[in-house]
């Protein structure tokens, strides 16, 4: 992993007007992609997008552990108290503490031996940054931060986005294409290289689910599910079919030796 | 295979054994149950007809026989486990779960001193994903959700791809 944040925001690729306008920065360690769709004024599509990319940078300062003085840092230092912290931070906290205990202690953000919320943060934060772009007007947008995808509407009227899910050992292909309008999907997995997932309660290496993919309503929380569930191992398999059952939150998992399976509520693209 | 009666020993999945008999149904709901534990309780809840609700809200002793020696993650082990049997106001129902491979495989009733009751077991099937053959498509999308990229990462992605196409 390069440290969250690292360098300058890096925009390439501003294409603004009708058609919308499609960005990439480099925020959080991660390359975070935006597409708007909507027919506004370029002027507008622009400004949005700004704000977009400032909002997610703002969210690197203060919750980053690579950042010296983030929020994060300051409370694992005991410079700071929760209940002195941002209305954020605590916002974040409660939603770590509720998703530890969700996921039977599988999702902890003090898996590390200090608080990182990271598993959670980047979600939210594209999330938050969903949520503002839909009541600034803009209702046809993606975000895509390093994998975890948050849309609204489509590319045009009528038309839903279509969305991959990356096939774990084919680079260029995907393994399912999803269609929405409305949705959250995050994908956790152990195919990166020197990506490593930790069982936090045997501290032992897990790699049964290669591919974990949950989609539903707040990205954040698809995010933490999905981390959760490959630390869990195969009995995670179990764990998401009750959670598609209990909440709606979908999923489609590919396992160490190539098998899918999927939720019978998958939104699949047709 | 009515597999998926897991509650009465004590997953906490939830899901309510019912137990129909002639004059009443009666509701094992054993949510609050332990799990792993040697001797599991199952906990006879209300929601009963007049006739079965005599014997409502009363607790047994179950005895687990065999166990396999490493416990599966779902925390249910391998093995026949019979609850002690509770009393009701027509007779003594006693459950049995067969458990395979950490999964519960048959739930069996009977009822002593029933004259002319039978019993019998509902419960919902447990929910499980379907496996499917794991496609590899090249398919017209607007982005890819993937398992986290770095920076580095994502230069040889399908993202930056399909990012470089639209620029």
């Amino acid at each position: 992993m390069s440290p969250a944040g690292a360098g300058s925001p890096g925009g390439t690729g501003v294409v603004a007007g009708a058609s919308g306008l499609r960005r990439v920065e480099f925020i959080m360690g991660t390359a975070i992609s935006l597409q708007l769709a909507d027919a506004l004024p370029a002027a507008t599509v622009e400004r949005l997008a700004e704000q977009t990319f400032a909002w997610l940078r703002e969210v690197d300062e203060r919750f980053s552990t690579y950042k010296v003085d983030s929020e994060v840092n300051r409370l694992d230092r005991g410079e700071l108290t929760a209940e002195r912290g941002s209305p954020d931070l605590r916002k974040v906290l409660d939603a770590c503490a509720d998703l530890w205990r969700a996921t039977d202690g599988y999702f902890d953000a003090h898996a590390t031996g200090r608080l990182d919320p990271s598993g959670y943060v980047k979600g939210w934060a594209v999330q938050v940054a969903s949520d503002r772009l839909m009541a600034a007007g803009a209702t046809n947008h993606w975000i895509n931060a390093g994998g975890d995808v948050r849309l609204r509407g489509g590319p045009a009227p009528g038309m839903p986005w279509r969305i991959g899910i990356a096939h774990p050992w084919e680079k260029d292909k995907v393994a399912w294409v999803l269609a929405g309008t409305d949705l959250a999907i995050a994908t956790s997995g152990t195919y990166e290289r020197g990506f490593h997932v930790v069982d936090p309660h045997t501290g032992e290496a897990v790699s049964a689910l290669c591919s974990v993919t949950v989609v539903g309503p707040d990205l954040g929380t698809a995010d933490a599910y999905a981390t959760a569930v490959v630390a869990m191992g195969t009995p995670g398999l179990d764990w998401l079919a009750r959670l598609a059952t209990r909440t709606g939150y979908e999923s489609a998992v590919i396992t160490e030796d190539g098998r899918a399976f999927s939720s019978a509520g998958l939104p699949v693209a047709s | 295979m009515r597999r998926g009666i897991a509650t009465i020993i004590g997953t906490a999945v939830g899901t309510v054994l019912l137990i129909g008999a002639k004059y009443g149904t009666q509701t094992l709901d054993a949510a609050n149950a332990s799990a792993g534990a040697p001797a599991q309780q199952a906990v006879a809840g209300a929601g009963s007809t007049p006739t079965a609700a005599a014997g409502a809200t009363k607790q047994s002793k179950a005895t687990a026989k065999p166990a396999a020696p490493n416990p599966p993650a779902s925390g249910l082990k391998d093995g026949t486990f019979t609850g002690a049997g509770g009393q009701e106001a027509y007779g003594t129902i006693t459950v049995s779960v067969t458990v395979q491979n950490g999964r519960i495989s048959k739930a069996t009733g009977s009822c002593a001193g029933c004259q002319g009751l039978s019993v019998s077991i509902t419960g919902g099937a447990l929910p499980t994903l379907q496996q499917e053959t794991l496609a590899k498509q090249s398919a017209s999308i607007a982005t890819v959700s993937g398992a986290t990229q770095t920076s580095e990462g994502y230069r040889a992605s399908l993202q930056s791809a399909l990012d470089a196409a639209k620029a």
